[in-house]
């Protein structure tokens, strides 16, 4: 039914700068997908990046489902919203503001708080998973702005490297 | 029509015949007065008449007569004044105004001025951070009169006997009526004296002295008063104080009055320095007039950068008694609360190999079974990601688990007790573009330590069992089309197989382990139990397989369909107390919908089937219309076999003129019971906001607390959320507030 293996997934541009605090889990995460796209490397700098990705905001949040009929909670709906931006080094917006949302639920009861709250740990890190495949689909349909000569002349070996989409 | 023309720079004057007529632009400093008649003596005084035209840099006068003072540069205007600048206009009879310092003084004017202003988000973090990203750019429009107006520079006004609204003229809804006012744009910020808010004609408060911000931005101030009835409080006001202390501290006084139960005083302060952000908050109702007793709470939330690596954390929250958000608060959030935690984290990451944390936990017990607490428990991971191609994880974990003191009526049945886990596992992952395959072994070893209150059980017990388990997917992908845009549809089959093995595990205490919730993350996973107390005997394949309908052009994706399920090899042996042994070899079937299904409709649906008695274990489903902000309409079913079955609608919508309608009911259908019913009403005028929002909440067993809030904003006196405000959005998806179009989400709701 016109299903074939996924081709390679190259990303449309050889540097990248994550605004992001390197030592989480979830930055490693999107630091480990965007080096086994193979032609795109991570870097520290926003003066090596051609591109930076901005993050607008990333929040987790409970939500109350449902509730007993004492009036506690029953159900939880975990959620987490990670909003971004893709720009140039120059900051001319390659990826406008997007927002990748994704929830799980998780029921609740009195007295579990402890085992919940690895559950909780577990489903928030499915949803990071989530949040990282997503934002590779976006970041490989980056539609990079044509070089400009001078930027060409000045970074020869960014616009150089960068594979053909 | 222009006669002429006078340039006059700072220290020279030339009077010279139009050059350019009706020219507007000047070179900085200089002044061009353009008018039908201008006659004077040079270098010292001009005399301008008829249609007088008089600019310097951003500065423009019209007045039907003018008089030119070149000693001290200030300028007299009669007749028709209207001075611009920037923005800002005033009118009046009669002005003077230095063109050098730009002070001067208007009679009788009347005034416009008009600021663009970038509204930030109402958080710390937004500030932390400095992003204004949620911010909204507001044009905000302030006019009056006055019986007197001063200039004092570039950014200043002061008036005598001065009205200000931001309605438009020229008959505003609300207006402050004020015998001084000083507007100092630098600062943001609106000072004045005795001071009557007049709405509708009518004056509804006063203040010898307040201020308020001219942008809606963030200045100290009264914040929107929250004035309302519950059936647990009485008729309740709540009116909130804001002092913008600095911009990296802050605090809310509010003082709340409940007619059956007497005054409380809140306060919250926010603070920010170089590497801590925290918030601390109390409320104290010294005499509740209903209990006999005082009534209180504290809560700390801190997070301390402490430097290489190493963080802080603190999150505590106590209340004097175990029905203080049951009898005070109409917040769900804080109702449907059984415990209240107290805890305090040291934490170490700084990407290198090691990472871990120290905790020490407690629970303040407010309904039902208590949890343990832990104090305290130090975790340690150790990570090695690749070595030559091998992922090499320790986790260890020490803990020290002890029960607070029994709650009256229950009766303490699980040991204290300590325990050390250490879960070496190695794994080697093969990940391409369109497939992984990732085996991976491990040996999870747990040595006890148990208080045992008999003579009946060991004290010391180890468990070591090893864990392994073979993940493996593939990722297909086609390109399809609907309508005129091209998509990618994804098909993603994975298989995941784990074996553990049986070790008798019954003797063992539960500190921390529960069943865990049948889901897509859980059954991918190697323990069907959260938490370290059982390690369940598994032998055991899922077999799952997830589609993704993906935006050819964008990568974003908009619908998802998952299907899944678990074959078991053996029985179950490993069990918690209580629980009832699986047999057979099938799990329940799970599958899932969820995403957007027309332009604006987003649909969800999440099911479980059990093969083996035929019954539908679990169904949850949801659909939410939303085509614009404040247009949402939401209901969704749930239900759990044995446990729950509740349904939901909420909306807001327009009615009518300015009115909307915003609503929801949530029913218990397994008990009968309604958990929550919200009715509202909005109207949204010119400059102003009304809201009354009725609602009921069950907060217990027997209880039910009924509220009604009523709420007037006055759009740019001030733009905080408050109660109503702050409910709707928790409950009601997609919730927009009707005058600050950057609060919900267009897509998500806020």
């Amino acid at each position: 039914c016109g299903f074939q293996l996924r081709g390679a997934q190259s990303l449309p541009f050889a540097t990248i700068q994550l605004g992001m605090n390197p030592y989480e889990d979830f930055t490693a995460a999107i630091k480990r997908q965007i080096a086994t796209s193979g032609s795109t490397r991570v870097v520290e700098k926003i003066e090596d990046a051609e591109v930076l990705l901005q993050v607008v905001r990333n929040e987790k949040e409970k939500h109350i489902l449902s509730l007993t009929s004492t009036g506690t909670v029953r159900e939880y709906q975990l959620r987490q919203r990670f909003s971004f931006r893709l720009v140039t080094r120059a900051g001319a917006e390659i990826i406008s503001r997007s927002d990748i949302f994704v929830y799980r639920d998780v029921s609740f009861s009195e007295g579990l708080e402890l085992a919940k709250a690895q559950e909780d740990a577990l489903l928030y890190r499915d949803m990071e998973n989530d949040i990282v495949q997503q934002l590779m689909r976006r970041l490989a349909k980056a539609k990079m702005p044509p070089a400009a000569p001078e930027a060409a002349a000045s970074a020869p070996a960014a616009t150089a490297s960068a594979p053909a989409r | 029509q222009t006669a002429s023309t006078h340039e006059a720079r700072p220290g020279t004057t030339v009077l010279r015949p139009v050059i350019e007529p009706g020219a507007t632009q000047s070179t900085p400093g200089s002044t061009r007065i353009d008018a039908e008649k201008i006659d004077g003596v040079d270098q010292v005084r001009l005399n301008a008449t008829n249609n007088v035209r008089l600019q310097r840099d951003n500065l423009l006068l019209n007045s039907d007569r003018l008089l030119f003072d070149q000693v001290s540069n200030e300028v007299f205007a009669e007749g028709n004044v209207k001075l611009k600048r920037g923005d800002d206009e005033i009118e009046g009879p009669k002005a003077r105004v230095n063109l050098d310092t730009l002070f001067g003084e208007f009679e009788t004017p009347s005034y416009v001025l008009q600021r663009q202003k970038k509204v930030p988000g109402a958080s710390v973090e937004d500030r932390r951070t400095g992003r204004n990203d949620r911010s909204v750019t507001q044009v905000v429009r302030g006019t009056g009169q006055a019986d007197q107006l001063m200039l004092e520079g570039e950014n200043q006004y002061r008036m005598k006997n001065a009205t200000y609204t931001t309605c438009p003229a020229p008959d505003p809804s609300w207006y402050l009526r004020m015998s001084d006012l000083d507007l100092d744009f630098d600062r943001d910020k609106g000072e004045a004296t005795h001071s009557s808010l007049v709405f509708k004609g009518v004056p509804i408060a006063y203040a010898p002295w307040m201020d308020f911000p001219l942008s809606g931005g963030r200045q100290s101030g009264i914040l929107p008063p929250t004035i309302g009835a519950t059936s647990n409080t009485g008729f309740d006001a709540y009116l909130p104080y804001y002092f913008n202390l600095a911009p990296n501290y802050d605090a809310t006084f509010a003082p709340r009055w409940m007619s059956t139960r007497g005054l409380q005083l809140a306060g919250e302060g926010r603070y920010l320095t170089g590497g801590s952000t925290g918030t601390l908050k109390a409320e104290v109702l010294p005499e509740d007039k209903e209990d006999k007793t005082s009534r209180s709470l504290a809560s700390w939330r801190h997070n301390q950068n402490l430097g290489n690596g190493f963080t802080a954390d603190v999150d505590a929250t106590r209340v004097s008694d175990r029905a203080y958000f049951d009898d005070l608060s109409s917040r769900v959030t804080a109702t449907s609360q059984s415990t209240l935690l107290q805890q305090a984290t040291l934490g170490y990451n700084s990407g290198s190999w090691l990472s871990g944390n120290l905790l020490v936990q407690r629970y303040q017990v407010l309904e039902g079974a208590s949890p343990y607490n832990r104090q305290p428990s130090l975790s340690l991971t150790a990570r090695q990601p690749d070595f030559h191609g091998f992922a090499f994880t320790l986790p260890m974990e020490y803990t020290s688990f002890s029960h607070s003191t029994p709650v009256p009526g229950t009766t303490q049945t699980q040991p204290d007790g300590r325990r050390t886990v250490a879960y070496p596992q190695v794994s080697y992952p093969m990940e391409s573009s369109s497939s992984f395959v990732i085996p991976k072994m491990g040996l999870h070893a747990t040595r006890y330590n148990v208080d045992r209150t008999t003579t009946d059980g060991q004290a010391a017990m180890r468990r070591q069992v090893p864990i392994m388990s073979l993940d493996s997917g593939l990722i297909f992908e086609r390109d399809t089309q609907i309508g005129d845009t091209a998509q990618v549809q994804t098909l993603e089959p994975r298989l995941y197989y784990v074996k553990a093995a049986y070790r008798d595990q019954t003797e063992i205490p539960v500190f921390d382990t529960a069943k865990a919730d049948f889901n897509f993350a859980q059954i991918f996973s190697e323990n069907t139990y959260s938490g370290n107390d059982r390690i369940a005997d598994s032998n055991q394949l899922t077999a799952g397989v997830q589609s993704r309908m993906i935006d050819a052009s964008s990568g974003e994706e908009w619908l998802r369909a998952a299907l899944a399920q678990r074959y078991y090899f053996a029985d179950q042996r490993v069990s918690l107390p209580g629980e009832t042994l699986r047999t057979g070899s099938t799990a329940n079937l799970l599958g899932g919908v969820a995403g957007r299904v027309h332009s604006d409709l987003w649909a969800e649906t999440v099911l479980q089937y059990d093969p083996r008695v035929g019954l539908w274990e679990r169904a949850v489903t949801g659909l939410r219309y939303q085509p614009g902000l404040s247009k949402a309409l939401a209901a969704s079913y749930r239900y759990q076999r044995d446990q729950f079955r509740s349904f939901d609608v909420s909306g807001q919508w327009p009615l009518w003129g300015g009115w909307y309608g915003v609503g929801r009911y949530d029913r218990n259908l397994r008990d009968h019971r309604t958990s929550e019913i919200i009715a509202g009403l909005e109207y949204k005028a010119d400059c102003w906001v009304f809201r009354t929002v009725w609602q009921s909440l069950v907060t217990n067993e027997k209880e039910k607390n009924t509220s009604i809030f009523l709420q007037i904003e006055f759009n740019g006196l001030a733009s905080v959320g408050s109660n109503p405000v702050n409910l709707l959005k928790r409950s009601v998806s997609g919730y927009g507030k009707i005058n600050d179009p950057g609060v919900g989400d267009p897509k998500f709701g806020d």
